[in-house]
């Protein structure tokens, strides 16, 4: 594994507004990840696992503190730059795989190629993009789901349609946010083999999980207590 | 004239018809006509009925008599109006049936004026003389055919006094007419330049006339047809506005309904839009979906309704008639609105104008929802439920 730093984060705060109640979910977190690592993120429910992981992947901003994704501070930069980063360099799997249930199988992974590109360049390039997609599909064992509704899926399949959405363009981190945690232990384990296999193929991966068995298999474990990284 | 095309003399009057068979006097208005020149100037012969059977069957000029009764008395010809009372009844579908047999003589009954338009003392009040009823005529706006008869120029001219006279004093009153109606060239407009073409040609004709009254002449307007008909056709005008308006009205309360159906899209696809925005969907992205369908709506909608209005439109008449028959409801009252059928054409260009309002309707409907889309965040709409 080398050193180069790929993500860091400084100091990151981030409270929610409930009603009337200020609930501090972050409290100064600082975390670097490097390229090639696979890095879970452990802790109790409510200790802020989430909230960290959608703020390192742009879908979130911080209240205070930084990111910086290959030296560039990712909230300071124009809205453009992190819709930018969330399609091409950061991969999102989620734990309700949220699926668009009125597109294919197919479509579902090709989607982040056509939101990256114009209308002419999907239109002279949508056969290969396809073909592309097909190979992800058929090396997680999904060739035969090509054409179907996730609707008409297993947990286990929709899970694995998720990861191939967000690999498709080849990002250079996958973050996934509690990826077994709807899905039963060997269903679990099938999915958790396939992210342990992309890392081992030089994909950097950050996972948010509650299973601390899983999680002893990964290169670094980052345990959040009460908004804080804890030893 | 280099821009008209054809003219013709008319007099116009009012006076009495009386028909003995069916017996009854009416009130009405009596124009005399030239028959071949006002065919050449106006429409007047696609109303008629017999006329667009037979041309020669129809003469007003000339004294006829019944073809099959050779001793008949010779009369001269007239045309009467097919809505006036008691001559015709006309059923729900539209279709005329005619009480008024072929050479049925009638009587008409004209009150002579004078150059200044007093009753003339000289003579008996009123004239009376004899028609057979030759043809009817339905110009389909039912003031005109419920209130007019048609006999000849020079024959009403004769009765009326209008023709050349010579007073006590020697003096020669020229022949009269009531209206000169002028046909221009189809490459001529009609506007404001054209009236004061034929004007001035009018006004440099009467003005090298040798009449001792002068000033008649001098009082002749030139207008267009539809100025001498404006209260016929502004009821339908304020009709048109009216329905415009409502419309309008309408096409306001479809903004807010498309604005109600599309937020609710919004909402049903909340987390949809959280997925689409997680993958890399920009705001500009999100709204443009929702745009670009509102657009799809607009112009899918338009193109239906554009089908279905130029039907409706083209077969409106059929439609009322239709709902007289099965409902028995009169939405057109000829007697109300003065046309006999609802009068309606399809303006290419006001139909450009409505598709392109219905496109832009349909996205201004579809820009609050798709403005709401594109601000979403992204973690609280992957959460919604």
């Amino acid at each position: 594994m080398n050193n180069n730093i790929l993500l860091q984060a400084n100091n990151l705060h981030k409270t929610y507004q409930l009603d009337m109640v200020r609930v501090p979910v972050l409290k100064g977190v600082d975390l670097q990840i490097k390229k090639g690592e696979f890095v879970t993120i452990v802790g109790v429910s409510g200790s802020g696992k989430s909230t960290l992981l959608h703020i390192l992947g742009a879908l979130d901003q911080p209240d205070q503190g930084s990111v910086t994704f290959n030296q560039t501070d990712v909230f300071t930069a124009p809205d453009t730059y992190r819709d930018d980063l969330r399609n091409k360099a950061f991969g999102f799997v989620f734990q309700f795989y949220h699926l668009l249930p009125e597109l294919t199988v197919l479509e579902n992974v090709t989607m982040p190629v056509l939101i990256g590109s114009t209308v002419g360049n999907w239109l002279g390039q949508s056969r290969v993009v396809e073909d592309h997609a097909k190979g992800i599909l058929t090396r997680l064992g999904l060739d035969h789901r090509i054409f179907h509704l996730p609707g008409q899926l297993s947990g286990g399949e929709r899970q694995r349609v998720a990861i191939a959405r967000a690999i498709v363009n080849a990002p250079e981190i996958l973050l996934a946010d509690e990826p077994t945690g709807n899905l039963d232990a060997a269903t679990g384990k099938q999915i958790f083999q396939i992210l342990l296999e992309l890392n081992r193929t030089g994909q950097t991966v950050i996972m948010v999980t509650h299973d601390t068995e899983l999680a002893r298999q990964t290169h670094r474990i980052v345990k959040l207590h009460d908004g804080k990284i804890v030893n | 004239m280099k821009i008209v095309d054809s003219a013709t003399p008319v007099i116009y009057t009012a006076g009495l018809l009386r028909v003995q068979n069916p017996d009854r006097t009416n009130t009405v208005r009596i124009e005399g006509i030239d028959l071949a020149g006002h065919l050449a100037v106006t429409k007047f012969g696609s109303g008629l009925h017999r006329y667009n059977k037979n041309p020669k069957s129809v003469t007003l000029s000339k004294p006829a008599q019944p073809p099959d009764e050779p001793d008949a008395e010779k009369l001269y010809g007239l045309i009467y109006g097919l809505d006036i009372s008691g001559f015709s009844y006309r059923d729900p579908d539209g279709v005329y049936q005619r009480y008024i047999h072929n050479y049925t003589s009638c009587m008409i009954s004209v009150i002579p004026l004078t150059i200044s338009g007093k009753i003339m003392d000289a003579v008996t009040p009123a004239r009376t003389q004899k028609f057979y009823m030759v043809d009817d005529s339905r110009t389909k706006v039912y003031d005109i055919d419920a209130n007019y008869v048609y006999v000849d120029f020079n024959v009403l001219q004769k009765m009326l006094y209008m023709d050349e006279q010579q007073t006590d004093d020697n003096r020669t009153i020229p022949a009269r007419t009531t209206q000169i109606h002028i046909k221009v060239k189809p490459s001529v407009p009609i506007n404001d330049q054209t009236l004061k073409t034929i004007s001035t040609a009018w006004f440099d004709y009467s003005d090298g006339l040798d009449d001792s009254d002068n000033s008649l002449l001098k009082s002749v307007e030139v207008n267009r047809w539809e100025t001498y008909n404006a209260p016929l056709i502004s009821a339908v005008e304020n009709e048109k506005r009216l329905m415009i308006m409502l419309f309008g009205i309408i096409s306001i309360v479809a903004v807010f309904l498309i604005l109600a159906i599309f937020y609710m899209i919004v909402v049903e696809k909340t987390r949809d839009i959280g997925i689409l925005k997680s993958i890399g969907a920009s705001a500009y992205q999100i709204a443009a979906i929702f745009l670009a369908y509102g657009g799809v709506i607009g112009f899918i909608g338009s193109i239906l309704g554009t089908i279905l209005g130029y039907y409706f439109v083209e077969h409106i008449n059929e439609f009322q008639n239709w709902l007289i028959n099965v409902f028995g409801w009169r939405v057109w009252n000829r007697e109300v609105y003065a046309f006999d059928e609802i009068p309606s054409r399809v303006e290419p260009w006001d139909v450009t104008i409505i598709i392109i309002a219905a496109i832009v309707a349909s996205i201004i409907g579809a820009l609050v929802p798709a403005i709401r889309a594109a601000r979403m965040n992204p973690v609280e709409a992957l959460r919604y439920e």
